[in-house]
């Protein structure tokens, strides 16, 4: 054992945690095409359901329109309803 | 010029005396002052005035042709704003009244059974809808056949046909019996496109970046 070795008795925090942002306000995206399906599922877990915000970041007006994308392209059969491994 | 036309509408209120006329008379007057553009009440004389029946509609249209500095369907189209006027009688004016069109998108899912020529004629048949509504094409794309995300009405492949257009906002209704009642349409969906969709669309078609590329890499 070394000598100088300093015992901590809870782990610290090694990094700085990152604030999330809004991914369409960064780059300006403005708006969100239910076509474009790979771009949808980026916001879609496993499953495609829709990730929630605190995961994704995006602001409100934006998660909204993904929602609204998502669905569509769920109604036009682009996206399935309910699925298993979908990436 | 303008002193020609007051004599005109004099000799026509001489003769014809009708109640308006005086009143008529008067706008014809004020509407030589440029206030007339801030006043709804002399917008709305002078559109009742210009209706078909009085009788000196002619005159009016004409006056309105001369010394009014925009275009004579754009004031109407403001007069009818401020009245609420029924849209009949400006069209019996011999103005035909502008709607305001708007963007839409439409996607149809088609039965794959359908073979290339019925899905041509399929497209030509909703276009063809479209422009005899009075609305126009911006662009055209078939997808063609792709499955399906999940079966509908038992089938898992379909044929895509998605298309941008311009048309007055109750034509939509009209577009959605005829895809309802059509057998061949599996499934469609009408949205309207804002000024943000419609410039996505153009810089999509033109192949330019649309922007979404930078999230590719997040």
């Amino acid at each position: 054992m070394a000598k100088n070795e300093i015992k901590y008795l809870t782990a610290i925090k090694a990094d700085k945690r990152v604030k999330k942002f809004c991914r369409f306000k960064k780059y300006k995206i403005r708006y969100i095409d239910y076509k474009d399906v790979e771009f949808l599922k980026k916001f879609l877990n496993e499953q495609g359901k829709l990730l929630p915000r605190r995961l994704s970041g995006n602001s409100l007006k934006f998660q909204r329109k993904v929602s609204d994308a998502v669905k569509k392209a769920r109604q036009m059969s682009l996206l399935p309803y309910v699925t298993d491994l979908l990436k | 010029m303008q002193l020609l036309q007051d004599l005109k509408l004099l000799i026509i209120i001489l003769l014809k005396m009708e109640l308006s006329a005086i009143t008529g008379f008067l706008l014809a007057i004020t509407n030589n002052q440029k206030s007339f553009k801030n006043d709804p009440l002399s917008l709305g004389l002078n559109s009742y005035l210009c209706r078909p029946k009085s009788v000196f509609a002619d005159s009016f249209r004409t006056m309105r042709n001369v010394h009014w500095d925009k275009p004579p369907s754009q004031m109407l189209w403001r007069i009818n704003r401020i009245l609420n006027l029924p849209a009949i009688a400006f069209a019996k004016a011999g103005l035909k009244q502008k709607g305001k069109m708007n963007n839409y998108e439409l996607m149809v899912i088609f039965t794959p059974v359908l073979s290339d020529d019925e899905f041509k004629a399929e497209q030509k048949k909703y276009a063809k809808l479209i422009t005899d509504a009075g609305g126009s094409i911006v662009a055209e794309n078939p997808w063609g056949l792709k499955s399906l995300a999940y079966p509908i009405q038992k089938k898992t492949t379909g044929l895509y046909w998605v298309l941008q257009y311009t048309a007055a906002s109750d034509f939509n209704e009209k577009l959605k019996i005829q895809l309802l009642r059509d057998e061949a349409a599996l499934r469609h969906l009408c949205t309207k496109l804002d000024k943000y969709a419609v410039e996505y669309n153009a810089r999509k078609k033109s192949g330019a970046k649309t922007g979404t590329e930078k999230l590719a890499e997040v």
